[in-house]
């Protein structure tokens, strides 16, 4: 008799609730938001701290040229945009032949879309792990993989073409953007792979200008054209495309200005044979004052000490927000139940026991946690969609 | 009419609310089953307070307060609670209807406050006093979308679902227009009759005193005078 008494006061709670449904969901989201905002936050900070942590330690050693060891290690392992200088192709030719180590190396500077271009070869997706989902790897220069994300977001797949970002708007003597054959699609990996698009380095060097095609053109097949001729050279008129493409036939003509050694890259992973050898090349290298060595675990671990000093102090701030906002919501209640005196008298004269009027305030306050607590839930949930790195990228 | 018959007595009442000056003494106050009573009187002499006392909402200090001859201030908040329950109805001038309940949902609330279960007779039953009070087209509504007599109604049939020996009404009509008034009047002392129950009910409304049985002044009656409406309803 007496449970049926206090699963009415849980009903009664309900239909109040739901009577004055306003007022209970502004309720439920300040509580959920409360709840899911240290609870998101952790979460991502302990994603973070693992993906990110995991790449790095995936990484034995980066060079790069002198300068910020950090700006080195995000450019190389999550090709952020960092200012990073360039230095020769040659560096990594010589790691090579030391036979110390196998060396990859990457040229970050140009854009496709707005994501990232990595000019490396196939050695990089090697040593990542990366299988390609779609399509083949890229082979020839003109030629890309998209990372899985990059692929999603802009609805492209092999047999597609991506366009290099131009270097400035306002760079009108600047080389003719790179119109990019997508030869395949990476798997998805969870990682900074997914939102880049890889490429031969020869098809970054393009890009940057330090080599080109010739396009041939002439009266017959190109009359809107061809202007007329200076010297016997024909004078293109501005209909000529405004983007480069390396198609099969103007390959014979691609060549690049200055010593191939002297090509431009902006870091190399270097992945030594074993323990001795990654001592006697770390020696060797530390020594050269014109480039920089940093092992990415080391500078990564200083990152997120700092990432996760200001996540602890958000934290913080988050628990005294949370702490605020019960207290708030307590205070609606409190109030609730003071504006309600009339309905709880009427309730106590009709007859109500004091153990179901306890049981039809609590089960609100109840069902307004529960549903809170739910809001909380998903919303860790649905941060688990978000990138593991994203700790990572905010912060910088 | 013998012992037997009188549903409340009360014997040597000596009330008054703490910090207060107000004071309820009654010498001898009864109601016999089936009887109608008005209870009159100026304001602040006790007529809410006596109704309180009469299904033990309240407790006075001195003097027995029985019902159906048991001492309600001998029996415990509980017991009383039950007997509130199972055996007085109460009508508000208010109405005192739940915002957020359905008629229908209002009219079976007692029941489902006692914990009983609501069987189809029971429900029955609400329909049956839902069509006497004729708003057995609005059970589903709520009482926003009522009018004052629509609401009394309701607070009437609810009162009455768990067909009470006693209904006890606080101005049932001094909400109401005058019409209105009068039908909300005419189903009460309906249903009291057709349930043999005894009917209590304040009124400030001297028109409709013939209507009753008995007529209990308070002012008169009341010992300690009225100096004072502090701390009174």
């Amino acid at each position: 008799m007496s449970t049926r008494a206090h699963i009415h006061a849980i009903s009664l709670a309900w239909r109040h609730l739901t009577f004055h449904g306003f007022r209970s969901c502004t309720i439920i989201l300040a509580l959920g938001i409360s709840i899911a905002l240290p609870l998101v936050t952790g979460s991502l900070l302990d994603r973070g701290e693992t993906a990110t942590m995991d790449r790095a330690q995936a990484t034995p050693l980066v060079l790069g040229a002198p300068g910020g060891s950090v700006d080195l290690v995000l450019a190389s392992l999550w090709f952020l945009p960092e200012p990073l200088d360039s230095f020769a192709i040659s560096e990594s030719d010589a790691i090579n032949e030391s036979q110390l180590a196998t060396s990859i190396p990457l040229s970050l500077a140009a854009r496709a879309s707005g994501h990232p271009v990595v000019g490396t070869d196939v050695e990089y997706l090697r040593f990542r792990g990366r299988s390609i989902g779609q399509g083949r790897s890229f082979a020839v220069p003109g030629e890309c993989v998209l990372g899985a994300d990059v692929a999603r977001s802009t609805g492209l797949g092999p047999g597609d073409v991506i366009l290099t970002d131009p270097e400035g708007l306002l760079d009108i003597g600047g080389g003719y953007p790179l119109r990019l054959r997508i030869t395949g699609v990476l798997e998805k990996s969870e990682s900074a792979d997914d939102a880049a698009v890889f490429c031969d380095l020869r098809t970054s060097w393009i890009i940057a200008g330090h080599g080109h095609v010739h396009i041939e053109i002439d009266e017959e097949t190109d009359p809107h054209v061809l202007m007329g001729e200076n010297e016997g050279r024909p004078i293109a008129s501005s209909a000529v495309t405004p983007y480069t493409e390396l198609t099969a036939d103007r390959l014979d003509s691609l060549h690049f200005h200055g010593a191939a050694s002297d090509l431009p890259i902006e870091a190399i992973i270097i992945i030594p044979n074993d323990e001795k050898s990654g001592t006697i090349l770390s020696a060797r290298l530390d020594r050269r004052e014109d480039l920089l060595l940093v092992t990415p675990s080391s500078v990564v671990r200083e990152i997120l000490e700092r990432v996760f000093r200001v996540g602890a102090l958000v934290g913080g701030v988050l628990l005294a927000t949370g702490a605020a906002t019960l207290a708030v919501i307590g205070l609606v209640l409190v109030l609730s139940v003071r504006l309600r005196k009339d309905e709880l008298t009427t309730l106590r004269m009709i007859g109500i026991s004091r153990g179901t009027y306890v049981t039809l305030l609590l089960s609100e306050v109840m069902i307004l946690i529960v549903f809170a607590a739910v809001i909380g839930m998903l919303a860790v949930w649905a941060s688990s969609f978000l990138p593991a790195d994203l700790v990572l990228r905010l912060a910088n | 009419m013998s012992h037997a018959d009188q549903l409340l007595k009360i014997h040597g009442l000596d009330f008054s609310y703490p910090g207060t000056s107000f004071r309820l003494c009654l010498e001898e106050f009864g109601l016999d089953t089936g009887r109608t009573m008005a209870l009159i009187g100026r304001s602040g002499c006790g007529k809410s307070t006596l109704l309180d006392l009469a299904c033990g909402i309240r407790t006075p200090q001195k003097g027995t307060v029985e019902f159906e001859g048991r001492d309600l201030s001998g029996i415990g908040d509980e017991a009383r609670r039950l007997l509130r329950l199972d055996s007085v109805g109460l009508v508000f001038q208010e109405f005192r209807l739940l915002e957020y309940l359905t008629v229908l949902d209002s009219i079976l609330l007692p029941i489902r406050l006692s914990g009983r279960p609501v069987t189809s007779e029971i429900r029955e039953r609400a329909h049956e006093l839902a069509r006497r009070a004729g708003i057995q087209d609005l059970l589903k509504r709520r009482p926003q979308r009522l009018s004052q007599g629509e609401r009394q109604r309701a607070a009437i049939c609810r009162a009455l679902i768990g067909t009470p020996r006693l209904v006890l009404a606080d101005e049932p009509t001094g909400n109401l227009d005058p019409a209105t008034a009068e039908s909300v009047l005419d189903l009460l002392f309906e249903q009291v009759a057709e349930a043999q129950a005894a009917l209590l009910v304040i009124t400030h409304d001297h028109e409709i005193l013939s209507r009753f049985d008995e007529v209990f002044d308070l002012s008169e009656r009341n010992l300690a005078g009225t100096k004072t409406k502090a701390g009174a309803r």
